[in-house]
């Protein structure tokens, strides 16, 4: 419970709970009279097991969204960075600061089109998207059941043509999966691309960075490519995407590998809407603090230079911040379609982190909000959570009554 | 486009309007109808301004079919059928201020709390006139009754929380003494709550104790240090 309030009020670290003293969060996370000590929820999270918090995030995933559903997954890394130098963990590579160091790895499968997460693994640090990309794939055609799954993967997943191949096999083997990944930018292979005629070419053109700005122009050709040891009948479908930089800059390639038979430009179309998922990684990271996860190794290991790997605390703190993404958005959209894509951090500034009182009578907890802002728009919700009689198991049953003030007289006529 | 067809047809089939037998008025009608709606997903307020406004242009649907339509049932649509424009708009007024059909609800509990436990010799008629006063309504001494009564706020309730709070109280401060050394040791045991809690990081938050230790006022503080509550037992 305290880990998933810690979240939901934005408490950033485990040891801010020391400082805590606010009588809603002990109430909250099951105690009536003082918030939990830190010594204890960091033990309870160091010693989860791998196979029990599997289970969790299995039984949590929103797979009933994604039931006979055309289905846009992406699937991407989240590396967290680790700086011990007493522990000889494996290194990785950290995009953020374009470094090869120690740090440990989630994998999160997130659909883009509901903007949900929906699946996660958590690795050390030297496991690579293409050594889990089948893995996940697999997980979410068998629990999720969809109609169809468009799997959407950066250029981790295919940096040998052994992996591009591998992930093509698995398209061509199962009947309603299809997967477009980018393609490493080997120099062969791109002089190869930027050898294409102009003629192959499509222009589009985009709306500017803002109104007024000139507007981007892409150009789209698509061409087929030769695997390594492979003959001219397996060729590859690539897509070669071409953004055209104004001034003195190189123009951008983004060369695609797909499965799929979709016309080029809507290819690259669907494949740029990935970009949600990494947008959804600086949500988790700025406003769930999903840096602060615990550390996958372990401290109490015999020997420093191979300590033993826990997924399970990884996992587990990494899949609260997901679950967390996941319920504040669907709370967004049931208040009000304005509030859809709200980031987590505003819901909890204009929604969660409220003043008010909390009186508690001998039949009820009633929790006296002060007046906000956009206090009309939870007036149906509340209503609904009022009628629902929720209880608190651990404060001797009592019902939880949502309360709003009432409007204050409006001054003047 | 077509999705939003394909949404427009399945909210006709969800309430049971076969689209192939409408004419062209209704199905205009209709579509003006969906196209209110869908943007508010179906709001308390949009769903009364759009129920009203079809129960009487005269479209020559069943009442239960345009029931179906906004989301209520044929019992609901049939009262409406007989207000007025500016009494929906009263009702709609009213529900925003809580009251729908003229009750207390859950959501009043807070600011009742709040007057019974601010005013400890309030009597009932005190109660009453502060509801009035408030929500602009009034209620019958029964229908209050029962509201207090349901949430532990009657005398009875607060009178027993109140005993409850006070033993707590007597049995910590029981404890606290039994807890204290024999007479004669060397070091008096203080109370925890002598000493201010030393923070353990440079930022103190505002949830922790008011204390300054000498260090820099934070730039920044936690996100956690905007809430404020307090505890009533």
């Amino acid at each position: 419970m305290t880990s998933v309030f810690a979240l939901v009020v934005g408490l950033e670290r485990v040891f801010h709970l020391d400082q805590m003293q606010d009588v809603g969060f002990a109430l909250l996370t099951g105690d009536a009279r003082r918030c939990p000590s830190r010594y204890d929820v960091g033990a309870w999270r160091r010693h989860v097991l791998w196979n029990e918090v599997d289970r969790f995030c299995h039984r949590t995933s929103p797979w009933e969204l994604l039931q006979g559903q055309d289905v846009l997954m992406s699937f991407d890394e989240h590396s967290i960075p680790r700086w011990t130098k007493k522990f000889v963990i494996p290194k990785g590579y950290v995009t953020t600061r374009n470094k090869f160091m120690r740090c440990e790895k989630l994998y999160l499968g997130y659909e883009v089109n509901l903007r949900r997460f929906a699946t996660i693994k958590a690795t050390p640090g030297n496991v690579e998207l293409r050594d889990v990309a089948g893995l996940l794939t697999r997980r979410v055609l068998r629990y999720g059941q969809p109609a169809a799954l468009h799997a959407l993967f950066d250029a981790g997943a295919g940096k040998s043509d052994a992996d591009v191949r591998a992930l093509m096999d698995q398209a061509a083997a199962t009947e309603n999966l299809e997967v477009t990944l980018r393609a490493c930018r080997y120099p062969s292979r791109m002089e190869r691309w930027k050898s294409l005629p102009a003629a192959a070419f499509t222009i589009y053109e985009e709306p500017g960075v803002c109104k007024g700005a000139p507007p981007k122009e892409i150009r789209v050709a698509e061409t087929r490519t030769v695997l390594k040891g492979e003959s001219e009948a397996d060729a590859v479908r690539t897509i070669v995407c071409r953004q055209v930089i104004r001034g003195p800059k190189k123009d951008r390639w983004h060369p695609l590998y797909t499965s799929g038979d979709a016309e080029a430009g809507e290819a690259v179309d669907t494949f740029r809407l990935r970009q949600h998922h990494e947008q959804g990684f600086r949500v988790q990271v700025h406003d769930e603090f999903l840096n602060a996860v615990p550390c996958g190794y372990d401290k109490d290991s015999p020997d420093r230079h191979h300590p033993r790997f826990h997924r399970g605390p990884l996992q587990l703190m990494g899949w609260l911040p997901c679950l967390l993404y996941n319920a504040c958005a669907d709370f967004a959209e049931g208040l009000s379609p304005t509030l859809t894509g709200k980031f987590v951090d505003t819901l909890r500034r204009a929604f969660f982190n409220l003043k008010g009182d909390i009186y508690c009578t001998p039949k009820a907890l009633v929790v006296y909000l002060e007046e906000f802002p956009l206090q009309h728009l939870l007036v149906d919700y509340i209503d609904q959570f009022n009628a629902a009689q929720h209880r608190v198991p651990w404060l001797e049953n009592r019902q939880l009554i949502l309360s709003l003030s009432p409007h204050a007289p409006r001054a003047g006529p | 486009m077509a999705k939003e067809g394909q949404a427009f047809e399945q909210w006709l089939r969800g309430a049971k309007v076969e689209p192939e037998q409408l004419n062209d008025q209704q199905r205009a009608t209709l579509h003006a109808a969906f196209n209110f709606l869908q943007p508010s997903g179906g709001d308390y307020s949009s769903s009364r301004i759009a129920g009203y406004f079809l129960l009487h242009c005269k479209l020559g649907l069943k009442m239960a079919q345009i029931a179906r339509l906004v989301g209520i049932s044929t019992r609901s649509a049939s009262r409406h059928r007989k207000l007025s424009a500016r009494e929906v708009v009263q009702q709609i007024q009213h529900r925003f201020n809580g009251r729908p059909y003229g009750k207390l609800l859950p959501r009043h509990a807070g600011s009742i709390a709040e007057f019974l436990f601010t005013h400890p010799e309030a009597t009932r008629d005190d109660l009453l006139d502060f509801v009035a006063h408030t929500w602009e309504f009034r209620v019958s001494k029964v229908a209050l009754w029962e509201f207090l009564k349901k949430y532990g706020l009657d005398r009875a309730s607060l009178e027993e929380a109140r005993q409850t709070a006070s033993r707590e109280e007597a049995e910590r401060v029981t404890a606290q003494v039994l807890d204290a050394p024999a007479p004669g040791a060397l070091v008096p045991v203080v109370p925890d709550k002598f000493f201010l809690r030393i923070p353990s990081m440079r930022g103190p938050s505002c949830c922790g104790p008011k204390c300054n230790l000498g260090l820099p006022r934070p730039a920044r503080v936690s996100a956690t240090t905007t809430v404020r509550s307090s505890g009533v037992f």
